[in-house]
Order: C-alpha cells, then sequence, then structure tokens
C-alpha cells in the first residue's frame, strides 16, 4: 500500500554512508528512519532560526557556548 | 494506523485509569492562555487592523457581512479592526478562511504567538507606515495591501 | 485527515462504544475544539473553587488553550491525535517525533515519541464534572502513542512530563518509569515508557 509516501534514491559518498549508517546503528534505526529525523529536525531548526531564535551548543564543563548557524 | 486491542483489554484499562486528570503539558508559564495575552507591539496590532479592514472593503464587504460569512460576533470584528482586545482564535481562523489570508500569520500578528517573525514584523511595520484612514481603497492602498498580503502568504 | 476505528468505554454502565482515533488532526480543528472544550472547563473550575475546593484539587491546566498550540502542526515533527465519538472530540493528544531521545537505560540516546500535550475533554474528568461520560481516553492515546512509537522505529519508548495531578496515572496505572522532577522543565516529573515497558503495556 502506497500510504502516501514517495520514494527517492540518495546519492551519497562513501563518507556519508558511513555516518548514516554509524548513526542508523547508534540510534537502532534504520536508514531511511534516521533521514527522517532529519528532515523534521532540519526544519525544526530552519523554522525557529527564521523566528529569532538562536541554536546553541554548551559545554557546561569547560563553561563555554558555541552558536551553530545553518543555511 | 493499525491499532489492535481486544475489548478485555480495553475494559481492563479503562476501569484502571479511572477518570481523575491525565494532562500532559506543562504548567502557567508554558502553556499558551488568552488570559497571558503576550504583548504584541502596537504596530503588529495596527497592521492586523488594518489587513482585516482593507482585505474586507478590497471584497466590498460591510462589518456584517464579514462577520455572517465568517460565523463570528460583529463586535469581535470590530474590535479587530479598531485593535482593541485579544482576538480568539477561532476568530481569527474563521476571518482568514472566509478572506482567503494565512491564519498562522494572523495569530502572530495578534499576539498569539510566543515566538518572533522578525521578517512578518518588519512587513508589518511598512505595511502600518503606509496607511491611512480613508473610505475606498485607493491604488496605493491596494498595492500595498496586496504586497502585505503576498508575503505573509509566503 | 485520516483515521483508526477505536472504541472507547461509556462510565455509566461501562457499555463499549465505537469512537474513530483521528491520527493526523489540523490546525482549524484544534481552535474547534477549544471552542467545546474552554469555557467547560473554564465553568467547571470556576464551580469547584466557588464551592470551596482546595486549589490544589482543581485541575491546574483549566487554562488551556488548544487553539494557541495548533500552530506547531506547522512543523513535521508534530503531530496531533483525537478520540472521536458523538461528533465530540473526547481527548487530544499532541506528540513530538524528533528531537528527544531516551533518558533510561537500556536505551539512553535513542529516540521516543515525546508527548507534548494530552487532554480528556473535560466532561470526561472528575472532579471537573461528578459523573463523566467516557472512560479509557487516556489509555487509549497511550496506546496510540506506543504504536506510533513502534511505527517510526523507535520500539514503542514513550516520554512525557505529567502535570503533578496525573503522576499517578502515569506512574501506577500506565507503569511508565520515573525519574523525578526535571528541573530543566518546571520541576515537573519525567516519565518514560520503554520498550520493555511498553510491551507490557500492550499485552497486560
Amino acid at each position: 500500500m502506497n500510504d502516501g509516501k514517495k520514494t527517492m534514491t540518495l546519492n551519497l559518498t562513501d563518507a556519508e554512508m558511513r555516518v548514516l549508517e554509524d548513526l542508523a546503528r547508534k540510534k537502532d534505526l534504520t536508514k531511511t528512519a534516521v533521514v527522517r529525523q532529519a528532515i523534521r529536525l532540519y526544519q525544526m531548526i530552519e523554522v525557529r532560526l527564521g523566528q529569532g531564535e538562536k541554536l546553541v551548543f554548551e559545554d557546561e564543563k569547560a563553561q563555554k557556548k558555541a552558536e551553530l548557524m545553518v543555511l | 494506523m493499525n491499532l489492535p486491542m481486544t475489548q478485555e483489554w480495553l475494559l481492563k484499562m479503562a476501569e484502571k485509569e479511572g477518570n481523575g486528570v491525565i494532562s500532559v503539558g506543562g504548567l502557567v508559564g508554558r502553556v499558551e492562555a488568552n488570559a497571558l495575552a503576550l504583548a504584541s507591539p502596537a504596530t503588529e496590532r495596527g497592521a492586523l487592523a488594518q489587513l482585516v479592514e482593507w482585505q474586507r472593503r478590497k471584497l466590498r464587504w460591510t462589518v456584517e457581512d464579514l462577520a455572517e460569512k465568517a460565523n463570528v460576533e460583529v463586535e469581535d470584528v470590530l474590535a479587530i479592526e479598531m485593535g482593541e482586545g485579544t482576538p480568539e482564535p477561532r476568530t481569527l481562523f474563521n476571518l482568514a478562511a472566509e478572506m482567503n489570508l494565512p491564519a498562522p500569520k494572523l495569530m502572530h500578528l495578534a499576539g498569539l504567538v510566543a515566538a518572533r517573525d522578525p521578517r512578518l514584523e518588519k512587513a508589518a511595520v511598512r505595511f502600518a507606515a503606509r496607511s491611512a484612514p480613508i473610505e475606498a481603497l485607493t491604488a496605493d492602498q491596494a498595492a500595498a495591501l496586496d504586497e502585505f498580503v503576498r508575503v505573509i502568504a509566503e | 485527515m485520516s483515521s483508526t476505528p477505536v472504541q472507547i468505554v461509556r462510565y455509566d454502565n461501562r457499555a463499549l462504544t465505537n469512537a474513530l482515533l483521528q491520527t493526523d488532526l489540523r490546525p482549524r480543528v484544534l481552535v474547534e475544539v477549544e471552542q467545546e472544550w474552554g469555557p467547560f472547563r473554564r465553568n467547571a473550575a470556576r464551580r469547584l473553587v466557588q464551592g470551596g475546593t482546595p486549589p490544589q484539587e482543581v485541575p491546574t491546566h483549566w487554562h488551556w488553550d488548544w487553539g494557541a498550540k495548533s500552530q506547531n502542526l506547522e512543523l513535521l515533527a508534530y503531530r496531533c491525535f483525537g478520540i472521536e465519538c458523538d461528533r465530540k472530540m473526547q481527548g487530544l493528544m499532541m506528540v513530538l517525533t524528533a528531537g528527544k531521545q531516551a533518558r533510561l537505560a537500556p536505551d539512553a540516546g535513542k529516540p521516543v515519541v515525546y508527548i507534548d500535550y494530552l487532554e480528556s475533554a473535560p466532561w470526561n474528568v472528575i472532579p471537573l464534572v461528578v459523573v463523566p461520560i467516557y472512560a479509557g481516553i487516556g489509555m487509549v492515546l497511550m496506546r496510540a502513542a506506543i504504536q506510533l512509537s513502534l511505527d517510526e522505529g523507535f520500539h514503542g519508548r514513550v516520554a512525557l512530563h505529567a502535570l503533578p495531578q496525573a503522576e499517578e496515572f502515569y506512574r501506577d496505572k500506565c507503569r511508565m518509569q520515573g525519574s523525578g522532577s526535571d528541573a530543566q522543565y518546571q520541576n515537573l516529573p519525567y516519565f518514560e515508557m520503554t520498550r520493555d515497558l511498553a510491551h507490557q503495556f500492550l499485552t497486560t
């Protein structure tokens, strides 16, 4: 059953595929599920950045904050 | 979604649940409420008022016409066009649907949304600055309205 | 909007009643639901307060507004479910399917379905009413959250922060694992359904 889903072919470099497989293993997800997570997170980040918020990584031990910019 | 559930399971679990509070969603500080009425800069409220009025006039509707078509109270439309009070989300959704405007952007302009939208804010300032209280929509007003509507529709 | 047939239970005679689980509610529906729930909730809370009910026993979500929450649905990561019966929404649940991780062993760091908001219609909630209309709303919504987690590949993992008045439901009745008050989130109690606990919930 199609269930409203579309199929696409993804061309990745060896390094990108290794990262995708590594993430899938760590998160116990299929590679497709990892890509879906990435799309949802990317959209969320884009919308919130567009609303003026900032995305920051915080290192509590070193007491450092670094801002992540997403194009 | 496939959701297999036996009747026995459901009856047992419903009995176990009781009918107490099961709410998930945070305390007052996090949860949106009309009572909290986030402060919206006067310019954005002014832009909302102008947008609704001009779009209505462009459609050649009276306030009563718009209220009837959108199934909202006449007083609520008047309050929005005068920039008074805080409109209900339902009112904005109904008006937006009737006038073919994006409801989420109207919610932003009304101050019902916590997150800022700098692009919308700038567009609202430009729009409000070009408005003037006259009866019929001039060509300039129509152009300004069209431009603002185009921006918020993106 | 897509839907799945489910059943809920009438409180008065424990009869099973056919209902629909709506799995992708749109913002407009939330606004319309709040038109029904909001006044009922507020009036009921007001009656409790005027009747001398201690403040801690008045449901603290009386002022919620699902219409104002509806903007979240612009994002793919958010989904909203509802149980519809008698042409009214009897329960709502908004979930997040990205950006939240399990905190508890054995799957710490792995994705969860996070329940962001959940509410049973006010006429189903004691003490907002003396005699509720329907029962089982919370269990059916939790079942749906677990199923979503399975469908997403998260093995049934679900997480949430409960309102204090709802802590007993999630801890004792849903048997979720708690990790105490979360200082990062209003000191609300945090609960997780691990994959094993989810399996137990489904097979109870």
